[in-house]
């Protein structure tokens, strides 16, 4: 372990951006790779979107597990206008689960301008164990 | 609470059971969650009819046919996975996936039962509020978006009042 380093109570955004043109959806991953807690999700969502985009934020743990990171009443996505959601949350996390942001432009007009996917998604980790940063 | 073999019976959810919503958008490589059963209060339910044994003569079948939502519909492409969880969506215990199969196999035997996939009871009852999850990952070469109406689903439970 002495070529190691041991960082205890960490905290890292994890960043998903992306330009989405009309009609298209998918999903951004973020592989994990330490025990930890996502405590926060944040999602802007600039004026003019008009409520087209939909965006689902949530974890797969190991086996494909999916948990979400919100509850949903109704459809289950975050949409709005020139709004930022603030979302506390305690979910657990382990090496090998993956943050996920699904998203969805419902957008039909092709000439529109892109969806843009500004979603951040904080995780404290309890300690994480790294090479030293030494050379030679 | 208590579990009296002589106490259940059969019973089978439809398309309604396992659909929540008229269509379902699936993305490419992600499990969607297509419909949940939350086991009502004074009842036990659990995947599966009749015995482990005589598999090829089973009782207890799945029949799972989903298809997308176009004119003339067209077969889903994917893998069905039927996961039970708690109340607040957390999975249950060291056993949360009960099954997890490919759907062109799930849709044979739409006229004949006996071609249907055999489906013995579990073993596994789970009491008020737990959840039945319905998943489908979609493995198509493009988005997918299945139709309630057009698909056609029989699957065998076991049930107990308590």
């Amino acid at each position: 372990m002495e070529k190691m380093e041991r960082y205890e109570n960490v905290s890292y955004p994890y960043i998903f951006r992306q330009a989405v043109p009309s009609g298209g959806s998918g999903v951004l991953t973020f592989p994990l790779t330490s025990h930890g807690f996502v405590t926060q999700v944040t999602v802007i969502i600039p004026a003019g979107d008009g409520g087209k985009l939909h965006i689902r934020p949530y974890v797969e743990l190991p086996g494909e597990i999916i948990q979400e990171l919100c509850k949903y009443a109704g459809d289950a996505y975050l949409s709005g206008d020139d709004v930022m959601y603030k979302l506390p949350c305690y979910q657990e996390i382990e090496n090998h689960a993956v943050l996920k942001v699904q998203y969805d432009n419902t957008e039909t007009d092709a000439l529109a301008d892109d969806a843009q996917i500004m979603v951040d998604i904080i995780v404290q980790y309890d300690a994480i164990v790294q090479p030293k940063n030494v050379i030679g | 609470m208590a579990v009296n073999k002589n106490a259940w019976y059969r019973s089978n959810w439809g398309p309604a059971d396992l659909i929540g919503a008229a269509t379902v958008v699936l993305l490419l490589n992600e499990w969607k969650e297509i419909g949940k059963i939350t086991v009502p209060a004074d009842q036990l339910v659990g995947l599966g009819y009749g015995g482990i044994d005589g598999q090829d003569a089973a009782v207890g079948r799945l029949f799972v046919d989903l298809q997308d939502n176009t004119g003339t519909s067209v077969d889903i492409a994917g893998q069905l996975r039927i996961m039970i969880t708690s109340s607040n969506d957390l999975p249950l215990g060291g056993r949360p996936v009960l099954i997890d199969y490919d759907l062109a196999t799930t849709r044979l035997g739409s006229t004949n039962r006996t071609e249907r996939l055999p489906l013995p009871f579990t073993g596994v009852l789970l009491s008020k509020d737990k959840v039945f999850k319905f998943l489908v990952k979609n493995t198509a070469a493009a988005v997918q978006t299945l139709s309630r109406a057009n698909s056609s689903v029989e699957i065998d439970v076991t049930k107990q009042m308590v």
